[in-house]
């Protein structure tokens, strides 16, 4: 006595969709007449997605303008290559920070960045940190590590990674003890594995060792570290997204990526400016 | 046309298969007899409308109950029955109040000249109302579930053993009480049973079922009374000889002779303990006749 | 700390939502499956089953292309609300949905098995249709299957990384959930913030399972003499 047609689970979840479009229609419809019904120079939201090293910046950047304006900014760190991927998908992110120039003109290629927005906001530097080494790190010195001591962030998607994996190939390094290092999502964990001692040596950004310092979780001594500063500088460029052409929250943001006081910032937490904007 | 019942029509079982070309006048009660496993029970579930396989067709009073053609049949909960089940069947996890209130719930409108209270009077059922269904003993649950049935304004009231788990004096108060509500509701009536006295009171008209099939119809009492080794199968009724008698206590003592019993399933050669059910031994004296010359078999 | 208040918060939102949501879409189904003899039940079976064992990160995969705003259902969502599906609470809603269906259906497909064909037939008999059959036999009846299916599926909804992680991101006050938030603690060796999370979440669990054995584990028996 079947009383119940098996077709319940299409109707249910159709009826899920129903009840979502719904609430998210509402919730739209009701900032959408927030937002129609003010000028446009009242306050606005933005996500900004960056970069994992420039985390903290970031943080800080934001702070500042929230201090400063009406404006309301999200920060969401990730290693570059994830969120890319991400925005791809259709995260809803409005300005994407990476440490590359290659994402972001992959996301302009694709119409979901503005193009004439992108603009180098920092130069990285990569430096092998090895603590407890004898004198100066060597890259040729690696060899004498087991591979699984030594750490980079995945040059599949981390920019930092990439430059750390090209440096490691350019010494001459056993393919097989090259294919066995450690490889973590972004670089930022590179400084901390080193610090709490889960491996002797890896390839770290240095605004993660300032980062580091200033929390008081990372002490470095300046002989441990050798910068790479002309061989692998790290371009980040950023972008604003299209989703958010109309954000004046967005829009702020990169304006003020310029502005001297938060180009100071920038600097101080350990990154090279950009030369000049053209 | 009115209070007709038709059953034609045959559905397969393991063991027989029911075929059926019944028609009764339902103004007078039917019973319903016959050995264990001869399709009784079937031929109710029939007509409850619980068996959807069954291939033929069922009418009531110039209703349409069940066809071959799926569209015409009525739904069992349509057909304003009352039913009362062997095992009774009361609702889990409800008190035996909340279970006559379901029926109440259900029943049409209208007055009904059997109040509540006379019922569970009569049935004895004020103790058990808060009580929860699981916790009845057999015979206080037949009990309830023939007061559910009567408070559901049945159109057509069956009943499958409904007094068996009931002891001796209960069954007789039982159905002349019952016996009074069927004429004063005018409910047709079908009752399965073995016990010929029961029927002997209920009904006045009689089916009897072997191996799936009507083998007697007619009226009650002519068939009870012309026993027959039909009779006797359908009754369930045994030979013995009276070995001993005793004035003092009052009893006479019976030694079956080479007759047999149907009852459920047990194992070949399995010992098995039979417990008399009556409480006063004249109560069997009633259904002992003697027997008929004619019968040899 | 406020954001890990905030994302207690949303992981109970999310929670609740999923639960409430599945109640009804799971009841048909559980139904069904109890009562059907069709050769397909055994299909759905398995095809219900398969979150149990199917790695979240396969799940959250399929649920990114399906749901992203180049597909089919993702453009539709975009064209009607402006915002994408995935990265967003809808679309972890909806994800939930999936991965906890089996911890909602397989008690309630328990509970209505349990519930005997006589006693619908004797309802059946008594007036009431299938649906009032439905709401007044089998639903009081299968009480404890929905007290087990609402907890059980509560408790893993609040579990849930993989498949969050794949395609829901880690933004605050919509995705970030507290398994997300206790990876973000580890991976910025923030440890004191990770341990307090991953232990309330430990007694959560711990509480929610016990809840579901003390009270729908078993059956109270009054034997009457």
């Amino acid at each position: 006595m079947n009383w119940v047609s098996p077709d319940v689970s299409m109707v249910g979840s159709l009826s899920v969709m129903r009840c979502f479009l719904r609430l998210t229609l509402t919730r739209c419809l009701i900032l959408g007449a927030l937002l129609w019904g003010s000028n446009g120079a009242v306050a606005a939201e933005a996500r900004i997605a960056v970069a994992a090293n420039f985390r903290d910046t970031a943080e800080a950047i934001a702070a500042r303008l929230e201090a400063e304006s009406l404006h309301r900014y999200e920060v969401i760190a990730g290693s570059t290559g994830k969120l890319a991927s991400q925005i791809i998908n259709g995260a809803p992110f409005d300005v994407f920070m990476a440490a590359d120039r290659r994402r972001p003109q992959a996301l302009i290629d694709r119409g979901l960045a503005v193009a004439d927005s992108q603009q180098i906001y920092a130069v990285g530097e990569l430096g092998l940190w090895w603590p407890g080494g004898s004198g100066m790190p060597a890259l040729d010195a690696l060899a004498s590590l087991q591979p699984r001591s030594v750490c980079i962030a995945n040059p599949a998607f981390a920019p930092y990674g990439e430059a750390a994996w090209a440096l490691l190939q350019s010494a001459d390094l056993d393919p097989d003890w090259l294919h066995s290092v450690v490889r973590v999502d972004n670089v930022n964990l590179v400084a901390g594995l080193i610090a709490e001692g889960h491996t002797t040596a890896g390839f770290v950004a240095r605004s993660s060792l300032i980062s580091g310092k200033r929390q008081g979780t990372v002490a470095v001594a300046d002989g441990d570290v050798l910068w790479f500063a002309e061989q692998a500088a790290i371009d980040q460029a950023m972008v604003l997204l299209t989703r958010a052409e109309r954000n004046t929250a967005a829009q702020h943001w990169i304006e003020q990526m310029q502005a001297a006081p938060i180009r100071e910032l920038i600097q101080r937490d350990g990154y090279l400016l950009p030369v000049e904007q053209d | 046309m009115s209070h007709q019942l038709i059953v034609e029509g045959c559905l397969a079982r393991d063991r027989f298969t029911l075929e059926l070309d019944l028609k009764v006048d339902l103004r007078e009660a039917l019973g319903i007899m016959g050995a264990t496993g001869a399709g009784k029970t079937t031929l109710l579930r029939v007509i409850a409308g619980l068996e959807p396989k069954f291939f033929g067709r069922v009418e009531f009073c110039g209703d349409v109950w069940h066809d071959c053609d799926r569209s015409n049949r009525v739904p069992t909960h349509q057909r304003g029955l009352g039913v009362v089940f062997q095992d009774g069947r009361l609702l889990p996890g409800r008190t035996v109040e909340s279970n006559l209130a379901f029926a109440l719930q259900r029943a049409p409108s209208g007055d009904a000249s059997i109040s509540y209270e006379a019922l569970l009077q009569a049935l004895d059922l004020y103790h058990l109302l808060t009580e929860p269904a699981e916790t009845l003993s057999g015979g206080e649950r037949q009990r309830a579930a023939l007061a559910r049935a009567l408070l559901a304004r049945p159109r057509l009231l069956l009943m499958d053993e409904p007094l068996a788990a009931n002891d001796a004096s209960h069954r007789q108060q039982l159905v002349a009480h019952l016996s009074g509500w069927l004429r004063a509701e005018n409910i047709p009536l079908i009752y399965v049973s073995h016990a010929a006295n029961e029927l002997a009171q209920l009904t006045q008209q009689l089916v009897v079922l072997e191996e799936g099939a009507v083998v007697a119809q007619g009226p009650t009492g002519a068939l009870l009374n012309a026993p027959s080794p039909l009779m006797k199968r359908a009754a369930q009724s045994m030979t013995a000889v009276v070995t001993a008698i005793d004035p003092e206590c009052g009893t006479t003592t019976l030694q079956l002779v080479d007759d047999h019993l149907a009852v459920g399933e047990l194992a070949l050669g399995e010992r098995v303990f039979l417990q008399q059910e009556a409480a006063d031994a004249s109560d069997l004296g009633a259904s002992l006749q003697p027997e008929p010359e004619e019968n040899q078999d | 700390m406020p954001g890990d208040l905030q994302a207690v918060w949303l992981t109970a939102l999310l929670a609740a939502t999923t639960t409430l949501l599945l109640v009804p879409i799971a009841s048909p189904l559980a139904w069904w499956l109890a009562r059907s003899a069709s050769p397909a039940r055994s299909l759905i079976e398995a095809v219900v089953a398969m979150p149990l064992v199917l790695p979240p990160t396969v799940l959250g995969f399929y649920l990114l292309i399906m749901l992203n705003p180049d597909s089919v259902v993702g453009g539709l969502w975009v064209n009607l609300t402006g915002d994408s599906l995935t990265f967003s609470f809808s679309g972890l809603v909806i994800a939930s949905i999936i991965y906890s269906l089996p911890f909602m259906v397989q008690p309630l497909q328990a509970a209505f098995r349990a519930v005997p064909e006589s006693v619908l037939e004797a309802a059946a008999t008594l007036g009431a249709s299938p649906r009032d059959r439905w709401l007044n036999v089998v639903l009081p009846m299968a009480k404890r299957g929905y007290l087990t299916g609402c907890v059980l599926t509560f408790a893993h909804t609040v579990g849930e990384f993989g498949v969050v992680l794949m395609m829901g991101g880690n933004i605050p006050g919509e995705t970030r959930v507290l398994s997300i938030a206790i990876y973000e603690h580890v991976e910025t060796l923030n440890y004191d913030a990770a341990h307090m999370l991953a232990l309330g979440l430990l007694c959560f669990s711990f509480l929610s399972l016990w809840l579901v054995y003390r009270y729908a584990g078993h059956r109270f028996e009054v034997v009457r003499g």
